[in-house]
């Protein structure tokens, strides 16, 4: 009931400021409404009539509105009228914003008046002004009947149909935003199989939209609400609700405090775990550093410095780059894991490290027959102030052949290796254990008593892509098979798994891109994680 | 006889052959400093552009044999071009500077691709935009720490700033692309991501771009963007490591394996022991 109760609350805070801002600049009425979501052209036929939030009224056999510049055209016995004022002509130019207009009549030339409607003047005829698309309707992305814009922000099309070539699918109402704040790419929701939102209200400045998802195997709702200034700064909110399990919810907001500095601060909780998280970056030329505080509920929390220096270019057009990090892990009232399993684990509340990452990367190198290879090395060390260093080295070489215009193929090898000392305290750290490990069969597994603090993983990859030229199809085979310490009949990563990803466009204005992978042999599981699946523009 | 007429008809077959050759006339060249090569077309510090041939030849400046240098800015060069196609078949370099050749001025003009102009760009003086479809094509540059086997995609404001907008085919180990056929007058923006928001391209400083990428569509037979990506706001070198599924399994991160339930060694282990898992 609490939940329920919070979800609405949200709801109601997050819809609030959008509705209350939103602003209608204009509606279209027609007997057919076209809308073409790549260029935001909008065209209305058999009648169409266009209110502008002046007053201003228009009327003509099609009307097109371009929704990147503002402009209007009545095309076709045009008539326009404000208050008492009006005027004819067999096309009329304006503007969404602005005042100036246009009337063309094809005996007498351009009249140019104001949205006042008052006495003309003569002008010469500005031809894209009155430029009215000529467009192949089967690419449509939405048909209607009326629309209402607001400028610079989104369209909402009442009702609204997705063409395709056997038929619309029909919704009640649809919302289109088109706003130019790349901030609201932003999202606190997790990632998903499969996402596909449905706006509510917007306004250029904020959108709020409901989220209809597939996590993993189950269904999801969510809602969110994102703000945006220009490309300097946003603010989402997001309550993620899964038809099963638990509600997980999120805040983030950005700014960019000037060209050199920014800050994002972040606040979520999922499966009960509630954590915040603030980061300020700056630039220092090609240079960079961060400054990050992390804290979770159940009294952990962590700090990090961080110094990135430019890439630097080798000798063979290699690149180098080094970096180094320094802060602390804190645990409040209790020990710090893994430091609490000594016996005086308590003392370890907080514990400070200090790492050093060098990654340096090959140029793309050409091979016999058409061939390329890049590489890649990187190493780094973590000191901590209690006696333990953690040690990484991953190396990663990629090869790719070009069959022909449409066929590619890929390979791919990754060896990472991961080691922690813990000097003079290993028998405690990696004694072996007091009860065998069991695998999910219920057999032993004495593997794990090897273990001392090192593990290697080996990741392998063969991809074949097909994608012929001058088309939107792409179909794409993975095979891919890992190596690592602990892989056991379903416990740890598969070891060998083959992925099918396609991506076709079966309607003009719709594609479609599905995904899945097989697991083979792996304790009887075959298809992970289902479907992916998504609708794109 | 009948020998004067095989040399004949020799003859007229050795003058038809070169006919066309000689009607193409000689090679012109340019000489200049270099701005730029990409894209087919050479670009001069004048302004001048010109079409490469398919397989035009780099050669050194003085001794005209292969060289090992590539074209590329401050460099100096020599355009050879054939007057009949228009096209650079061969670029001669140096580095040493060298004086400007005018020679060949009046015959250059005719195959200059573009050159030095103040006039507006298209969108702005409005030349007529026939909404012709333009295939557009996208190559994008990833940095070498991008993750193996990652999808790269291109988002946009027309689509609402999707992260998965538009998704881009493999070229190599560092460069991805597609091609859209959009209407020629469109104007959008957008950014590269790696499928999320949390995995947007960031600028050779570490931060967001101040501003997106934009784009017009020109009233063109075909047009191209390349895009360099430096690097992606998730890169954390010297990061914790987490641990999530598929994490080396190590005693510190004591539960990668998701529903399977793998604990520290020092934990029994229930009884029948762990739950055989079916998805995770």
């Amino acid at each position: 009931m609490r939940r329920r109760l919070a979800l609405l609350v949200v709801a109601g805070c997050a819809a609030f400021p959008a509705a209350a801002a939103a602003r209608t600049s204009a509606t279209v009425d027609g007997g057919t409404i076209v809308f073409f979501s790549d260029t935001l052209a909008l065209i209305a036929r058999n009648g169409a009539t266009i209110r502008l939030a002046d007053g201003t009224r228009g009327e003509a056999d099609a009307a097109y509105v371009d929704l990147k510049n503002d402009r209007i055209v009545l095309a076709g016995h045009a008539h326009i009228a404000r208050g008492t004022a009006a005027s004819s002509a067999d096309a009329i130019a304006l503007e969404l914003g602005g005042e100036r207009v246009d009337l063309l009549d094809a005996a007498t030339g351009v009249t140019r008046t104001t949205r006042a409607l008052g006495a003309g003047t003569a002008a010469e005829i500005d031809a894209q002004r009155f430029a009215f698309p000529d467009v192949d309707d089967r690419g449509a992305f939405i048909r209607s009947r009326h629309a209402t814009i607001v400028a610079h922000a989104n369209v909402r099309f009442t009702p609204a149909s997705f063409p395709t070539s056997v038929g619309g699918v029909p919704v009640p109402t649809y919302l289109h935003t088109f706003a130019t704040s790349a901030g609201f790419g932003a999202t606190t929701l997790n990632g998903a199989t499969f996402d596909q939102p449905y706006g509510l209200t917007g306004t250029p400045t904020s959108l709020t939209s409901v989220h209809a998802r597939v996590e993993g195997n189950s269904g999801a709702l969510a809602l969110q609400e994102q703000l945006a200034s220009g490309d300097d700064a946003y603010a989402t909110a997001a309550v993620d609700a899964p038809l099963r399990g638990f509600s997980s919810g999120g805040v983030t907001a950005y700014r960019r405090l000037s060209p050199r500095y920014n800050v994002l601060l972040g606040a979520a909780s999922t499966y009960g775990i509630r954590t915040g998280d603030a980061t300020l970056s700056a630039a220092f030329g090609a240079a960079g550093g961060r400054l990050s505080y992390h804290v979770q509920s159940g009294g952990f929390s962590s700090f990090d410095a961080s110094l990135r220096s430019p890439d630097f270019v080798l000798p063979g057009h290699a690149t180098f780059r080094l970096s180094a990090d320094t802060g602390f892990d804190a645990q409040r009232g209790a020990g710090l894991y893994p430091y609490a399993l000594l016996p005086d684990g308590r003392r370890y509340g907080s514990v400070w490290r200090h790492g050093l990452d060098a990654f340096l990367a090959s140029p793309i190198v050409p091979l016999p027959l058409g061939a390329t290879l890049s590489l890649t090395l990187e190493g780094s060390r973590t000191w901590y102030a209690f006696p333990r260093h953690v040690d990484a080295v991953t190396a990663s070489a990629n090869a790719s052949k070009r069959l022909s215009r449409s066929v590619s193929l890929f390979a791919g090898y990754t060896n990472a290796w991961n080691a922690q000392v813990f000097p003079n305290q290993e028998a405690l750290f990696y004694a072996p254990p007091a009860v065998q490990q069991l695998a999910p069969d219920g057999t032993p597994y004495v593997g794990w008593n090897a273990y001392r603090g090192a593990a290697v993983s080996r990741y392998e990859n063969f991809d074949v892509q097909v994608a012929p030229p001058n088309t939107s199809t792409s179909v794409r085979v993975s095979l891919r098979h890992t190596n690592d310490f602990y892989q056991f009949d379903g416990l740890g990563r598969p070891l060998w798994e083959i992925r099918g990803d396609v991506r076709f466009r079966p309607f003009p204005n719709v594609g479609l891109a599905f995904g899945r992978t097989y697991d083979f042999g792996w304790a009887g599981r075959r298809w992970t994680p289902g479907w992916s699946f998504a609708i794109t523009p | 006889m009948m020998r004067r007429l095989y040399a004949f008809l020799a003859a007229a077959t050795i003058i038809a052959l070169a006919l066309p050759g000689l009607a193409q006339g000689t090679l012109v060249r340019f000489t200049g400093q270099l701005l730029d090569v990409r894209n087919g077309y050479v670009y001069f510090t004048t302004g001048d552009a010109f079409k490469l041939a398919p397989n035009p030849t780099f050669a050194d400046y003085d001794t005209g044999k292969p060289t090992t240098l590539q074209p590329r800015p401050k460099l100096f060069a020599r355009a050879i071009i054939d007057p009949a196609t228009k096209l650079v078949v061969q670029l001669d370099l140096t580095t040493r500077r060298l004086p400007t050749d005018t020679s060949y001025t009046a015959d250059v003009k005719s195959a200059v691709a573009t050159t030095a102009t103040t006039a507006k760009a298209p969108e702005i003086v409005g030349v007529p935009l026939t909404g012709k479809e333009v295939p557009v094509e996208f190559i994008v540059t990833v940095p070498p720490s991008t993750p193996v086997n990652s999808d790269v995609y291109i988002s946009t404001d027309f689509s609402g700033w999707n992260p998965q907008a538009i998704k881009l085919d493999r070229i190599d180990g560092s460069r991805y692309r597609v091609v859209r056929r959009l209407p020629s007058g469109t104007k959008f923006a957008y950014r590269v991501t790696r499928g999320s928001w949390n995995s947007v391209e960031v600028g050779q400083d570490g931060l967001e771009p101040l501003t997106p990428h934009l784009f017009f569509v020109k009233e063109v037979d075909a047009q191209s963007s390349p895009v360099v990506v430096y690097g992606w706001s998730d890169n954390r070198t010297n990061g914790q490591q987490a641990a999530q599924p598929g994490a080396i399994p190590t005693p510190f991160n004591p539960n990668p394996f998701g529903g399977a339930g793998l604990v520290p060694p020092q934990r029994a282990t229930p009884p029948g022991g762990f739950p055989t898992p079916r998805h995770t």
